[in-house]
This record gives C-alpha cells, sequence and structure tokens, in this order.
C-alpha cells in the first residue's frame, strides 16, 4: 500500500475520533459557589444504591484527578467510604442533604467526617451505556494470511447526574447533569480500525469543569491533600 | 464476530480459549477477613456473642445448571465481621463458647446474639450487556437471654455487587461482591441497632430467668 493511501484511510479516523455531543447543565443553589479553604478537602463519590446499575468507578476517578488538576484537594473515595463505615454503604448513605443532616446529628460520624478534613461530597449518579450498535466485520485467518472485511458500528451515551453537599453547612451547593453521546465506527479492510467516541471522557470533563465553578480553591489552598489510609482493625483470631 | 462490541468479544475468546487450556478450574471464593473500624456509638449493654461451627466454617457450594461449580467460603470473613462489628457496638463483648440453654452462660452478660446464615446465592454476567458478579447472603441475627430464650429475631438480606467480566481466569469480582454483602450486612446491623434504649428496653422486658424446676419424687 503506497503512502498517499495509508494517508487517506489514517486521516478520516483521525478526525472522527472526537465525534462525540455533550450537554452539560448547572442548577446553584445559591448565587454563588463555594470557597475550598486550606485544610479542607472534597470527596467524589459514586452512587451503589440500584440494583441494575453503577457508576463506573473509572469516571468517579476520572473526575477526581480532573479535579486535582484544578487545584482542589481531593479525598479518595474508598478511604472516606472505609472512614465512615457503615454509613456510606448502599444500604445506609444519605440520599439527600437533609439525610446528610440527620447523619451528622450523631456526634461519632460528625467527628469521624472532621478528622477526615472533607468539606464537600460530591454524589454521582449514572453511568456510560451502549445504546445501539449495527454492522458486521468478519474476520479469517488462512496459510497464506489473513484480514478482516466488514464495518461495524456502535453508539454510546454517558448520562450522569452530580450533586455536590457542604458538610460544614449541611445544605445542597448544586448540582450538575451531563449527557454525552456519540458513534464509534470500526471500519475493517484487512485490519479493523476502531475509531472511538469517548462519550465517558467527554462527560468527565464537562463535570469537573462545572464542579470547577461552584467549588474554587482559596488562597491558602495550593495542592491537593494527601488521603491517610483509614484505620483498619486486624484480622480476629 | 458483529458490531462494535467484536473488540470486547475478540477478548474474551481468547480469554476463553486460555481458560479451556486451563482446563476450567475455579478456585473457592475467599473475601477478605479485614474490615475497617465502624463508627458507631456504643451501646451500654453486656452483650455475650455466640457463633455456632455451622456459622463460623460456612461454605456455601454453588451448582448451576450451566457452569463450573463454585466454592464460597463465608463463615471466617462473617465471623470476624461480626465479631469486630459488634465489639464497637456494645459496651462489653462476651464471646460465648456453648449454645445458651438453661443455665446462665456468663456472669454479667445481659443477652446474648447469634447470627446465623440462612442462604447464599451468587450470580455471574451471562451476556455481555450484564456486567455486575453479584452475591447475596442471608443472615438471621438472633436476640437471646443468657438462659437461651429468644427476645428478638431480625432477617438481615444482604446484597453485593461489582462490576466484572462475563469470564475469565481470577474471581477477584465475584470476591469483592461477596466482600461487599458482607458490608451491607453490617450495613443492615448498623440500622437495627440505631435506636439503643429500643433495644435495652427489650432485654429488660425479657422474662426473667425461669425457676428451676422442681423435682417430683
Amino acid at each position: 500500500m503506497s503512502r498517499a493511501a495509508r494517508l487517506l484511510i489514517v486521516a478520516p479516523a483521525v478526525l472522527l475520533v472526537a465525534c462525540v455531543t455533550s450537554k452539560v447543565e448547572q442548577m446553584r443553589q445559591s448565587g454563588r459557589g463555594a470557597v475550598v479553604r486550606g485544610g479542607e478537602s472534597v470527596v467524589v463519590l459514586g452512587r451503589r444504591h440500584r440494583g441494575d446499575r453503577e457508576t463506573e468507578e473509572s469516571f468517579n476517578q476520572c473526575v477526581s484527578t480532573s479535579l486535582g488538576a484544578r487545584n482542589l484537594p481531593v479525598y479518595a473515595e474508598k478511604s472516606f467510604i472505609d472512614a465512615m463505615f457503615p454509613w456510606l454503604e448502599p444500604r445506609t448513605a444519605p440520599m439527600s442533604s437533609d439525610a446528610l443532616a440527620t447523619l451528622l446529628d450523631e456526634p461519632e460520624i460528625a467527628q469521624r467526617v472532621r478528622a477526615t478534613g472533607v468539606r464537600f461530597m460530591v454524589w454521582i449518579d449514572g453511568e456510560t451505556a451502549e445504546v445501539d450498535s449495527g454492522g458486521s466485520v468478519g474476520c479469517a485467518i488462512s496459510p497464506a494470511g489473513g484480514g478482516c472485511l466488514g464495518f461495524g458500528w456502535w453508539e454510546k451515551e454517558s448520562k450522569y447526574e452530580v450533586s455536590i453537599w457542604d458538610i460544614e453547612n449541611r445544605a445542597p451547593v448544586g448540582k450538575v447533569s451531563v449527557n454525552a453521546s456519540g458513534t464509534s465506527y470500526m471500519p475493517a479492510l484487512i485490519i479493523p480500525i476502531p475509531l472511538i467516541a469517548r462519550t465517558e471522557s467527554a462527560a468527565c470533563e464537562g463535570v469537573a469543569a462545572q464542579i470547577g465553578e461552584l467549588l474554587t480553591p482559596g488562597s491558602n489552598v495550593s495542592a491537593p491533600a494527601a488521603t491517610p489510609p483509614p484505620e483498619k482493625i486486624k484480622p480476629g483470631t | 464476530m458483529s458490531t462494535g462490541t467484536g473488540i470486547r468479544a475478540l477478548a474474551r475468546s481468547g480469554v476463553l480459549a486460555v481458560s479451556l487450556f486451563a482446563g476450567c478450574s475455579t478456585t473457592p471464593v475467599t473475601p477478605p477477613t479485614e474490615f475497617p473500624k465502624p463508627v458507631l456509638r456504643r451501646i451500654p449493654v453486656s452483650m455475650g456473642l455466640y457463633m455456632d461451627d455451622a456459622f463460623r466454617n460456612y461454605v456455601h457450594h454453588d451448582k448451576p445448571e450451566k457452569g463450573a461449580k463454585q466454592d464460597v467460603s463465608v463463615g471466617p470473613a462473617s465471623r470476624v465481621l461480626f465479631d469486630e462489628f459488634l465489639a464497637a457496638q456494645f459496651t462489653r463483648l462476651q464471646p460465648v463458647t456453648a449454645a445458651p440453654s438453661g443455665q446462665m452462660i456468663a456472669p454479667g452478660v445481659e443477652a446474648v446474639l447469634q447470627p446465623v446464615v440462612q442462604d447464599v446465592q451468587i450470580s455471574s454476567p451471562r451476556t455481555e450487556k450484564d456486567p455486575f458478579h453479584e452475591a447475596w447472603i442471608k443472615y438471621r441475627l438472633r436476640l437471646l437471654t443468657p438462659w437461651g430464650q429468644e427476645i428478638a429475631a431480625w432477617e438481615l438480606a444482604a446484597y453485593g455487587k461489582h462490576r466484572g467480566s462475563m469470564m475469565g481466569g481470577t474471581n477477584a469480582a465475584l470476591t469483592a461482591a461477596v466482600r461487599d454483602a458482607m458490608r451491607d450486612a453490617a450495613a443492615g446491623m448498623a440500622l437495627i441497632f440505631r435506636d439503643g434504649n429500643a433495644l435495652r428496653a427489650r432485654i429488660a422486658a425479657a422474662s426473667p430467668q425461669p425457676a428451676p424446676a422442681t423435682a417430683t419424687p
């Protein structure tokens, strides 16, 4: 295959990779956002109470990393859930800021939250799902060689709703919703060339950007906070 | 091979081929016996904890209609969970080695808790649309007087799920689902014992030690 022919195949592929439509909405509870002061941190938590779906750990991790890149101190999700055990399990996790206030009425729980330094809880509910697909790709191998022929496509949708709560004031800060969809293609002419629509990544960036507007690091916040491992009990004998 | 999920299907075919060569052996699911320290308000009760051998060594033998058999070791991790959770829940927790019966089991013990595993079910993904490994553990938590009379009993239907592939060489996702079910059981217990005063009232209201039977000549 000549260099020009290869370029003809690869160039459209590069152009089609970023084919994602994304819609992000933000709702503030008050006129302005909140400031994360020195010593305070944010925790990103995935909702796990539904039987048929669950927010992907990779999405939570992506949002946490993006918030860290915006200079917001982020407390590790697993460490926080373990530190609050068993009050953030699917059965017991508060579903509203009012329920959070009731939980924080327990002095032991409030004390444990204060010890972590977490002030803002970011709850993410949603997932990325394949909504449609079609086409077919066939591959064959013979002693003379092998190859694939065909065309396949699949459409993915990333829908997430995010609630941000202020633990100190026991009140909601705001909400963010994102809906990103895109179609991936896989043309195969001897070699399959997947052209992936990264809907989850687009949704993550959209969510992190909006949270970054609602929560801004204070002037004395310079680096992400360390997240110490929670106290563990040694295995019983 | 069809559609956009072709890449995943291709990868799974590879995993299937590897597992066929490996003889489709399944290793037992053994959840870790380490749990976080629970955040609880202690109830001022001197509680006994009785866990019989059936509970301590409970193993679930899963025999699906299709697919490989799978053993799930539930007892050892459950023993640690109930022991550590209840030790954090009550001001004093005393292990009881014999089943509470007509005789006082230990001085100072106001009541005894006995957990029982009633049923275990597991499920692994069967289609590409089904991303979760799931586990259900049905516990029964009995509250007894020190003399063995049942004061109350709670059904704890614990559930855990974890993302994982349809097939693979390890059972890490299923192990995580079983561990999550046990954590869910702890969450259930936290809700049961949230009202410590109600529990103390139930214990106080339980009937006193039965009078010893008088022998007739």
